[in-house]
């Protein structure tokens, strides 16, 4: 199965017999839940119509986005690791498969509809997009803690 | 141990943390998602001061916006953290981490009122210095908290004499 070779491959096997690789990473992982989390939550605000309304929210996640990204990537980098860390014990973790399912649906989401609504002119189909997109990360980052107390 | 941090733990608001089973992940989760918004706002105007985002758009102005929601986000951060700390006083009193954590703290606060009591011209000469030091000092509050729960500096531990004075061990 994946997750024994995971579990028996040779980064699983050096994080475990060190002490200090799985909080490192996981504190880069924290690090980039922040840093992702605040250019997400800003253009969120903005689709509300708070915080940097001066400047067009097109414009402002435009700008955003390769940081976005990057961000994002350095999260999921972390993840991997943490998660070939114990693969078992995160794949029979309910915290870590519901974080992981509510953080699929966030990206699909954030790349069609929340992307659209950037684009658009209604208010009330912005406010719920940066709603709806805060709620998602929110549930995320309860269940990321979740896994830790699991 | 320091009086205070004994006679707060046995107080019965910190027993009461103690023992609870559900208000240590509620409170957990609100300082981290304080985090996201505190270090999350603060990082995109250091970002702006580093001439990385929002480049056409004038920097005071996008502070003046930010800064609001960021000092929000820290007041909820020092509220959930301060009641955190009331849960076991002695053990964070007497960490390495934290002490190294709050100390970081504090110089990203200076930092901060630094950079907000000055004005005009001379803002912009030093601007890339204080969102570089911001960034770097906030990221590094979070590496620091996440040290915590790790106990190699345990009073008590074999550790280099200057940990262990820094943690405060007799």
């Amino acid at each position: 199965m994946l997750l024994d070779w995971l579990a028996a491959s040779a980064l699983s096997v050096a994080i475990n017999e060190s002490t200090w690789i799985f909080p490192v990473v996981e504190a880069l992982h924290l690090c980039g839940v922040a840093l992702f989390g605040g250019a997400v939550l800003v253009v969120d605000l903005r689709l509300m119509n708070l915080g940097l309304k001066q400047i067009d929210t097109q414009e402002l996640a435009t700008s955003l986005r390769p940081w976005t990204i990057g961000t994002g990537v350095l999260l999921f980098a972390s993840g991997v690791v943490l998660f070939v860390a114990e693969p078992w014990r995160m794949y029979m973790s309910t915290a870590f498969r519901f974080k992981f399912l509510i953080l699929i649906i966030w990206i699909f989401y954030a790349f069609t509809l929340r992307r659209k609504t950037i684009d658009q002119e209604t208010a009330l189909n912005k406010v719920l997009a940066g709603l709806c997109s805060m709620f998602m990360l929110l549930l995320i980052t309860f269940a990321g803690r979740w896994i830790g107390f699991s | 141990m320091h009086p205070l941090a004994a006679w707060l733990e046995q107080t019965p608001f910190s027993i009461a943390l103690r023992e609870s089973l559900f208000i240590y992940p509620v409170l957990a989760t609100v300082h981290v998602v304080s985090i996201i918004w505190f270090v999350g706002l603060i990082a995109i105007l250091d970002l702006r001061l580093l001439n990385a985002v929002l480049t056409d758009r004038d920097v005071l102005q996008i502070s003046s916006k930010i800064k609001p929601w960021a000092l929000a986000g820290f007041i909820v951060l020092m509220l959930s953290g301060a009641i955190l700390l009331a849960a076991n006083p002695p053990r964070l009193y007497l960490s390495f981490w934290f002490r190294l954590k709050f100390l970081l703290i504090l110089l990203g606060a200076v930092n901060a009122f630094w950079f907000h009591f000055r004005a005009g011209a001379d803002l912009f000469k030093s601007a890339r210095g204080t969102g570089a030091i911001s960034l770097i000092l906030w990221l590094g509050v979070i590496f620091l908290s996440r040290m915590i729960a790790f106990d190699w500096f345990a009073c008590g531990r074999t550790m280099p004499d200057w940990i262990a004075w820094f943690s405060g061990c007799s």
